[in-house]
């Protein structure tokens, strides 16, 4: 009898002891589950915050970036969502639209870095061709200027000599 | 006319001439002000117009238009916040530029190209409602299909028990975060029993 009451309160004390390790446990679970889903967002931010600050870039240049714009909004959606379901306690939710996000990123950089240079050597191109046309056609503008002087100061003296004997005969 | 006079008016000619050459290549080079940067946050309901729900009945959606538009001369990145309030709690500053210190309990998030307008579909209820004469409580909140938890108690007086708000935050190329942008639209609301 005795011994059953001992091996019955032994027991009851593993027990105790194996429930209060579990709920350490699953404290620690959860835990790192939140941390883990605010990690993943903050990694996600930052791979868009890359990727647009590079997208931007290359629109500047004077590229086309509207497909590039177009899939990080879509990132942009998924990482929205991922807070919201963050904020909602949905951990596991949270993550896994992070990693959508950052997917959706890939090879978003590197594309627009290439558009940036097409469109840089582009513009150099242009003001380049600019430049020469414009300065062909200055040079134009001055010996024609000269030339035109000449017949048009010929002109006007023709004219003024025409004019002359009548003025003469008049008197 | 004596030839001065023609000589003066053929120089003219010339120099316009030569403006007229020299002005892509001028152009190139210059960059003309970009006139006034602004960003609008408007809020329409489901028929694009003014007439913004504030009758709300619980358990039963709603839908506005939440509307943004980029005048800022460039490609932005815009965050939206959305908060509800009570009575008691504050608003975000226009003054001093500060938002609510309240938590968001939804974010919109959207890249528009300048001049670009966006509009998204918000569709909300509000779900588990405890009344107590005039103190009532909100559990949840759905913001198109996605529920969030709110626990927020408002009191019925003269005024609105609840105001849903939105918040503009753009983001700061120089900082790498987002920033109040100093807009924001609501709506208030008053929760009907049946």
């Amino acid at each position: 009898m005795k011994t059953r009451v001992l091996f019955a309160i032994e027991a009851l004390a593993c027990i105790a002891i194996l429930v209060l390790f579990a709920f350490r446990f699953v404290y620690v679970g959860l835990a790192s589950n939140s941390d883990e889903a605010r990690q993943a967002l903050e990694e996600a931010e930052v791979d868009l915050d890359s990727a647009f600050k590079a997208v931007v870039a290359a629109e500047r240049a004077g590229a086309n970036v509207a497909e590039l714009l177009n899939r990080l909004n879509v990132a942009d959606g998924f990482l929205s969502e991922g807070y919201v379901d963050y904020w909602g306690g949905d951990y596991s939710g949270a993550v896994s639209l992070a990693a959508s996000c950052s997917a959706n990123l890939g090879g978003v950089i590197g594309d627009a870095g290439v558009l940036q240079s097409s469109a840089e050597r582009a513009q150099y191109d242009k003001l380049l061709s600019t430049v020469i046309a414009t300065s062909v056609g200055l040079i134009a503008l001055i010996m024609l200027s000269f030339l035109g002087w000449g017949v048009l100061k010929k002109w006007f003296s023709n004219r003024v000599s025409s004019l002359k004997p009548l003025a003469e005969g008049s008197e | 006319m004596s030839l001065a006079d023609l000589k003066r008016v053929y120089m003219v000619l010339c120099v316009i001439l030569g403006l007229v050459i020299i002005s892509p290549s001028l152009f190139a080079v210059v960059s003309l002000p970009k006139g006034e940067q602004f960003s609008e946050l408007y809020i329409l309901d489901s028929e694009h117009m003014l007439n913004i729900p504030s009758q709300i009945k619980p358990n039963s959606s709603y839908k506005v238009y939440l509307g943004i538009g980029n005048h800022m001369g460039e490609t932005e990145s815009y965050l939206v916040y959305a908060k509800l309030r009570n009575q008691t709690e504050p608003l975000p500053d226009n003054i001093a530029g500060t938002p609510s210190s309240l938590a968001p309990i939804f974010e919109f998030r959207v890249i528009l190209t300048a001049n670009e307008i966006w509009e998204k579909e918000v569709i909300f209820s509000f779900d588990n409602i405890s009344i107590n004469g005039n103190v009532y409580k909100v559990s949840e909140l759905s913001i198109n299909g996605q529920s969030v938890r709110v626990d927020k108690v408002g009191v019925k007086n003269n005024g609105f028990i609840y105001q849903l708000f939105f918040e503009l935050w753009i983001y700061n190329r120089s900082s790498s975060d987002f920033e109040f942008h100093n807009r924001s639209v609501g709506f208030n609301l008053n929760l009907t029993e049946t």
